[in-house]
């Protein structure tokens, strides 16, 4: 599934990172009351799903170092909950400075790595033109707090971002904002 | 022949790299899987430990078996006799004293010429020549590359007992490819003073003013006629330069001491004709993957790896080496490697080799690198990864350890752009100002007279600017971080004044 500016234009990225999430597609009324996903059913519908898709290292950060930068756990050595792909890769392992290089107009914002911290300034520098600002509250057991912006949901964020190179290509990086809830 | 694929080679799907690192530290692989199950790399300290709860004598720090040793080839006879004896050994003229026979070795006192003053040396009873008698490990220095890379100084060393090779009659040099290197266990000092043994020597020079622990130093450069670096990789130079390793270490044996493996230097770059940078890349990855694969099997262990950034000149520049050498400054595998500096910074002549000059500066910078690196201190020269324009600026990002500076002096004569230049925009565009930018000490904002239009438009740094200055070559320019240099040099002011972290030559695409 290769890409190039050209081939995508006037298209988008956006890539949502949850947490906590089960597979919804398959468990969808196994709790008495129905998971309605509307938007993520709309996505998926003009796009691909991956329903064969399984988790090389069944654990947060592992994963997460996973599909930040498209290599194997076995290749990296980030096999565990205790370093952040960022802690042990340089950020140009990831796909974000691919597309950043590509000509993309990269945005960032809530967790998408596994940190109960704000992304580094060192990382965000090279890889995304917008990240709005965060602050940490209290590291983990500020979770219900963590890592708010100014504006504390993703429609706003986007909505400053969306108005801003309208004729450029972009890539939204979401994560979340409140997380384990 | 089907090769095994290792850890950095393209895999397919249903292949598993023959080494996987499970642990890695700072210094190295700690725990690796190969296919015949784990190894694990234990600390020198462990492994004394380990000999001595096996009744083995521990001999990181120079022990040798003392005067009445079984091994004790002259025998227990009349000491002064025994001591005469010895100094034939050690050659007729040598004012010498408390000479002694330790285990293979004529011991003695002395003060010979070199800056290392009056201290103790050895001379194997057997062969090779004298060298310092010092305490701890054997450190090790060692290269591999192209032609370029066996040039050397007719010089004398600063401290001529503690910077030795293989007693093969070949010196520091290496074979260049031409023979097979010959094994031997012996010893001796050098007749030429390579890039590899000015570092040593440079190594030497700051500890001697830090008042610190002198160690001897193995230097060995094996370098043959290979046009690729994936040839360089199976070649001559890297059968050479496996056999040197263990002269190294059988000489170190001898001497009951280790060989603690510093740093390998990979120096090939022009001499690459495959035209390709992924090509050069791969080239590149595969004489680290080999040399820590066979390094491994014989005990050293991974090595660091050490380049410099070649910037060729004006005319003969390939982009794909260019590209390649980018890219590995920031995309190396697994592999510890350092670029420790553009070669822009470096006198040379007209056929892109270094002048003694040059060479006698690369080694100070490489001694830096060596320096800061043995303190865990990052080593990393500004590497420039994005040109994004908007309106009349031009932003470049760059990583680097500390903030940008343009250097107002321009020593190397890269002109009002500092060595930047715009390629694939119409001729009609060009730069009016380059500063650091204001939010960011690691960035820059370059402002254009015009609104960015061209075919391809690139953004080069020391990749397109000749040189004002004579001595130094084409692609230049005068950027570097806040560096400052930690060591003392025996270099003149105006040399010492060039010891900046310079940045690496790009070409970066504008978007």
């Amino acid at each position: 599934m290769s890409f190039t500016v050209d081939s995508i234009k006037d298209d988008n990225i956006c890539v949502i990172w949850v947490d906590d999430m089960i597979d919804v597609f398959s468990w969808r009324d196994s709790f008495g009351v129905r998971i309605e996903t509307p938007n993520i059913d709309r996505l998926m519908a003009r796009g691909v799903r991956f329903s064969n898709a399984y988790a090389t290292v069944p654990l947060c950060a592992p994963c997460r170092a996973e599909l930040a930068t498209g290599l194997s756990p076995f290749r990296t050595g980030l096999v565990d909950l205790n370093r952040v792909w960022y802690e042990t890769l340089p950020p140009q392992k990831s796909w974000a400075y691919d597309l950043r290089r590509a000509g993309f107009y990269n945005f960032t914002t809530g967790k998408v790595d596994a940190h109960y911290t704000p992304m580094p300034p060192h990382l965000k520098r090279l890889l995304f033109h917008e990240a709005p600002r965060a602050r940490e509250k209290g590291g983990r057991s500020g979770v219900p707090f963590y890592m708010t912006t100014d504006n504390m949901g993703h429609v706003s964020d986007r909505y400053r971002y969306s108005n801003r190179h309208s004729d450029t290509e972009k890539s939204l990086s979401l994560g979340a904002k409140i997380l384990h809830q | 022949m089907t090769k095994k694929p290792t850890s950095t080679t393209a895999l397919e799907p249903t292949e598993i790299a023959a080494t996987q690192t499970i642990i890695r530290a700072d210094n190295g692989d700690v725990i690796v899987a190969d296919e015949t199950g784990l190894r694990m790399r234990l600390s020198d300290r462990v492994i004394e430990d380990i000999a001595t709860r096996l009744g083995k004598l521990g001999h990181s720090f120079g022990h040798m078996h003392r005067h009445g040793d079984p091994q004790n080839s002259l025998g227990d006879g009349d000491p002064s006799s025994q001591a005469e004896e010895l100094s034939y050994v050690i050659g007729e003229n040598i004012d010498c004293w408390a000479v002694q026979q330790r285990r293979e070795f004529a011991s003695f006192m002395a003060n010979l010429p070199g800056l290392q003053g009056v201290r103790g040396f050895l001379k194997h009873l057997k062969g090779g020549g004298i060298i310092a008698d010092t305490a701890g490990p054997i450190r090790m220095i060692l290269a591999i590359g192209g032609t370029r890379a066996a040039l050397a100084s007719l010089e004398c060393a600063h401290y001529p007992y503690h910077v030795v090779t293989s007693a093969d009659d070949i010196g520091a040099v290496g074979c260049c490819g031409e023979t097979v290197a010959e094994k031997t266990t012996f010893l001796e000092g050098l007749r030429e003073m390579t890039h590899e043994a000015l570092v040593a020597d440079s190594l030497l020079y700051h500890a001697q003013q830090e008042r610190s622990r002198l160690p001897l130093y193995f230097v060995r450069a094996e370098t043959d006629g290979s046009h690729s670096a994936s040839q360089l990789a199976n070649g001559r130079a890297f059968e050479n330069l496996i056999i040197c390793a263990k002269n190294a270490m059988s000489a170190a044996k001898n001497l009951g001491k280790h060989i603690a493996l510093d740093v390998v230097f990979v120096d090939f770059s022009l001499e690459d004709v495959s035209d390709d940078a992924v090509d050069y890349r791969n080239g590149m990855l595969a004489i680290f993957d080999e040399i820590s694969s066979k390094f491994t099997e014989i005990g050293l262990g991974a090595p660091r790896f050490f380049t410099f950034f070649e910037c060729g000149v004006l005319d003969y520049l390939p982009s794909s080496v260019l590209e390649g050498q980018w890219e590995l400054s920031w995309n190396h595998a697994q592999h510890d490697l350092v670029i420790v500096a553009p070669s822009y910074m470096l006198m040379h002549d007209t056929g892109a080799r270094l002048t003694p000059r040059g060479r006698k500066l690369r080694a100070a910078m490489s001694a830096e690198a060596i320096f800061a690196m043995q303190r865990s201190r990052g080593w990393a020269p500004p590497v420039l990864h994005l040109a994004e324009c908007e309106g009349l600026e031009l932003r470049i990002t760059a990583q680097c350890e500390g903030g940008l500076v343009l250097d107002q002096t321009d020593p190397f004569g890269a002109g009002d752009h500092w060595g930047f230049a715009l390629e694939g925009v119409d001729p009609s565009v060009s730069i009016t100002k380059v500063a650091i930018a204001k939010d960011d000490q690691k960035a820059l904002v370059l402002t254009l007279n015009a609104p960015l239009t061209g075919p391809q438009p690139v953004l080069c740094y020391a990749a397109n600017q000749a040189s004002s200055n004579e001595g130094f070559k084409e692609n230049v320019g005068a950027l570097w971080d806040d560096f400052e240099p930690a060591m003392h040099h025996d270099l003149s002011a105006e040399d010492l004044s060039l010891l900046r972290r310079w940045a690496l030559p790009a070409r970066l695409p504008i978007k």
